[in-house]
């Protein structure tokens, strides 16, 4: 008994140095693992490819841009739901925009004008209209639409990079992937990782680059939903001032909007 | 026999009283299912101040072929101070559904309460009065607003 207990004794005491090696060994590893990770997790050419298309996107004095769209719509049942979509966008910079919006499968279709003084949103379905008193550029009106009158307008990047309002200090990845072709014209594939979300660019490989393709992967949402948006340029177009004013067609009627709140703002009154 | 015949006819009615009213509570939870959370991202760039102010938007319907449920709120989330509707961030629709059904049905609406666009009942029309829209369904009326990018409907009392 006290033999095969000597042993056991014995053969820990012969373990223990190599116990321990292993151990600190494997706490060693983990942060030199995540150090390597570091050098490689973003790529200068990437970074420079996002910036050369903002001061691109941000040079021209107008454009159009027609998206066709893709989306995920997670229901509660967690069953996601492809839906499709396609928006128009009419820009004269740096105040003029005028958005046509068709989300099939959630019923929208909607039309939203500013002409440098007054938002509008107008519905095709229901005939009713809103406006309200708009910011004098794009980047600011955007901001204003989304934070005091929940309207998303979808893709605003295309608004924001190459302005300062651009966050590349939010990418915590960029990778270039590959060389690959959207509606034939070929792109520089690009991934970005963020905190919250994931998201690709196809961007044209010529002396125009243009952002062709863009996926949005939304991390933290149930199911992690995605957008897909295919994009046709028009960077000369012919855009009258008519196109950036509303003028409501028969049959339509004015009502109101409603201000969001924050919450902390409200329980203050 | 004639006995057991009442009994059987009392008790085919309260098994019919059981089965409406089940079923008047059930059914809010099947349309809920069509519902969407939608918190899809179709931007990569957050909304300028306070950032996180998009988790907190409201829930969406998914279209649906028939309207089953009514769909009201009627407390923090909304509030209408004569001007301006004003909605707060943090409202989430779903939760009030059974309640709101059952309260619709026995008392009538409130006025101030609000209904989506996809919830209303179907049987109404539109009425214009002094150039402004109304749609009246029944004894109640309802003004519509945007609430965001969709049309939201508050129960008013009559204007005429």
């Amino acid at each position: 008994m006290s033999n095969r207990w000597r042993s056991r004794i014995g053969m820990l005491l012969i373990s223990a140095p190599f116990l321990m090696l292993s151990t600190t060994g494997c706490l060693a590893a983990q942060p030199a693992a995540s150090e390597v990770e570091d050098e490689i997790l973003i790529q200068p050419e990437a970074t420079a490819a996002l910036t050369e298309m903002g001061n691109y996107l941000n040079s021209l004095k107008s454009f159009t841009v027609i998206s066709e769209m893709l989306m995920d719509e997670v229901l509660l049942t967690g069953q996601k739901i492809l839906v499709t979509g396609t928006t128009k966008y009419s820009t004269r910079l740096p105040d003029r925009l005028q958005i046509s919006s068709k989300i099939e499968g959630i019923d929208r279709d909607h039309e939203y004008y500013y002409d440098g003084k007054t938002f509008t949103i107008y519905g095709n379905q229901d005939k009713y209209y809103a406006l309200f008193d708009a910011p004098d550029s794009i980047g600011k009106l955007l901001d204003i639409a989304q934070d005091q009158y929940n309207i998303e307008i979808p893709l605003r990047d295309l608004f924001y990079w190459g302005t300062e309002k651009n966050r590349m200090v939010d990418v915590q990845s960029a990778t270039f992937i590959d060389q690959s072709r959207i509606s034939g014209t070929l792109c520089n594939h690009y991934a970005f990782q963020q905190e919250d979300v994931d998201w690709q660019i196809w961007i044209e490989d010529d002396d125009t680059p243009l952002p062709l393709q863009l996926v949005i992967t939304s991390k933290l949402e149930n199911g992690q939903p995605q957008y897909i948006s295919t994009m046709t340029w028009d960077v000369a177009p012919q855009l009258p001032d008519g196109t950036f004013v509303f003028t409501p067609p028969e049959g339509a009627h004015k009502i109101d909007i409603a201000v969001f709140d924050d919450p902390e703002e409200s329980t203050q009154q | 026999m004639q006995t057991r015949s009442l009994f059987f006819r009392v008790n085919t009615a309260l098994v019919v009283l059981l089965f409406f009213f089940t079923s008047s509570v059930m059914f809010p939870t099947l349309a809920d299912a069509r519902k969407s959370e939608n918190r899809t991202r179709t931007s990569i760039h957050k909304s300028g101040h306070k950032g996180g102010s998009r988790d907190r938007r409201p829930n969406r319907d998914i279209k649906r072929k028939t309207n089953i449920n009514v769909n009201i709120r009627n407390d923090r989330g909304y509030r209408y101070d004569g001007r301006r509707h004003h909605y707060h961030r943090d409202y989430h629709r779903h939760n009030d559904v059974g309640r709101a059904l059952v309260v619709g049905a026995i008392a009538g609406l409130v006025v101030g309460s609000v209904v989506t666009a996809a919830s209303m009942p179907p049987a109404c029309s539109d009425v214009y009065v002094n150039g402004y829209p109304y749609r009246q369904c029944g004894s109640t009326w309802y003004q519509p607003h945007y609430a965001g990018s969709q049309v939201n409907y508050v129960v008013v009392s009559p204007p005429r």
